[in-house]
């Protein structure tokens, strides 16, 4: 049977490096979209990504075995990109020329390129929401979270989690006018 | 649908390119974690080194003492070879066949010409059958005391096993009888080490 996160981190608290293999295999890649969707341009993903799982590994001792993993794995990660962005004095965008630029753009064109041009434009709205929002929604579909653990890691009620996550997916299916019919 | 659930906006999220961090960034993360944790378990590296030396060690020094030469220092005959494990004291015996050898032909020699001279005199030629125990002879008869037994009259009877002369020595020594351990250690010796013709 397959080992939960949470036996995984408890594993390799008590000195099972292989543990931290799996848990690190499991959670990388996720871990490093979020950084890299919620960052700015510019900025030094990899670096970023290290730096969090440093954090992880430092802070092990910290994690309470009674709380699941991943909340606690992604607030480190917020946390990281957070300090990023109080480092540059990067505040937030609200993206709404952005949205603008991608807004009702679906020429005529076959399923394949249409849903390509879907993804593409996706991620163009992604980027240009607004921080909070973007995380949010980053969180709940990179990271699998629910609405109470995304305002665990974001330090929000889960009222404002909702909030968020409602203008959120406003803008974005506002910019996909046009997809939903002919990709996906 | 769930407002706050879009089925269609996830699907075309997962269709978007899913970049993973690079390879440099998993050695870092993986050598750090592993770093973290090495000294938590049990005695750690340098711990198994040390343990591995005390081992080593251990065992060079066993057969150091195994190569050790068989022939102990006389004064030390009997403790030492108490202390010895039971395979040296058994390897030991082998050469006196555990006591069924054949005397050497020295001892016999000496023998038969000791019990001639006693049948002639009580004492003054058995000093010459006991070169070790001379000088003490001749001071007991400048004394004008007792003359004592001949020397290798204290012996052993023939035939006995190392063992037993061994342990002759040791019970001399406890009581205190210098006189008497140094016969049988001569004794000891001539039986079983000096075999030089």
């Amino acid at each position: 049977m397959k080992a939960t996160d949470e036996q995984l981190m408890v594993r390799y608290r008590n000195g099972d490096g292989a543990a931290f293999d799996t848990l690190y295999r499991r959670h990388r890649g996720p871990v490093f979209r979020y950084i890299q969707r919620l960052s700015h341009d510019g900025e030094d993903v990899e670096s970023l990504y290290q730096d969090a799982w440093m954090r992880v590994i430092r802070a092990r001792g910290q994690w309470d075995p009674a709380q699941p993993f991943r909340p606690w794995l992604y607030r480190i990660a917020h946390n990281r990109v957070v300090d990023a962005w109080r480092t540059t004095g990067r505040v937030e965008i609200e993206g709404g020329e952005a949205l603008d630029e991608v807004a009702g753009h679906a020429p005529a064109m076959d399923a394949m390129q249409l849903l390509r041009d879907c993804v593409k434009r996706l991620m163009v709205l992604l980027s240009s929401l607004p921080e909070v929002q973007r995380s949010a929604f980053l969180l709940k579909e990179e990271a699998g979270l629910s609405l109470a653990q995304i305002g665990e890691v974001t330090g929000v009620e889960r009222e404002t989690v909702k909030s968020r996550l409602r203008y959120a997916l406003k803008r974005l299916r506002d910019g996909l006018e046009g997809c939903d019919e002919r990709a996906g | 649908m769930n407002e706050l659930d879009d089925p269609r906006l996830s699907h075309l999220y997962r269709r978007a390119p899913q970049p993973e961090p690079g390879h440099d960034s998993d050695r870092i993360v993986l050598d750090a974690a592993h770093r973290a944790v090495s000294g938590r378990r049990g005695f750690g590296y340098r711990g198994w080194a040390l343990a591995a030396t005390l081992v080593m060690g251990v065992g060079i020094g066993w057969q150091l003492l195994q190569t050790t030469p068989e022939v102990p220092s006389l004064s030390h005959l009997p403790a030492a070879e108490s202390s010895r494990p039971p395979e040296i004291s058994a390897k030991s015996m082998e050469p006196a066949k555990l006591g069924i050898a054949p005397e050497p032909s020295s001892l016999l020699k000496r023998r038969e010409s000791v019990a001639d001279t006693e049948r002639v005199s009580a004492g003054t030629v058995m000093q010459q059958d006991a070169p070790m125990a001379a000088g003490d002879g001749r001071e007991e008869r400048a004394s004008g005391g007792p003359v004592p037994p001949a020397c290798h009259e204290r012996w052993l009877a023939p035939g006995q096993p190392r063992e037993a002369w061994l342990a002759a020595i040791a019970s001399a020594r406890a009581a205190g009888e210098t006189r008497l351990e140094a016969c049988l250690q001569q004794g000891y010796r001539e039986l079983f080490f000096d075999k030089q013709p």
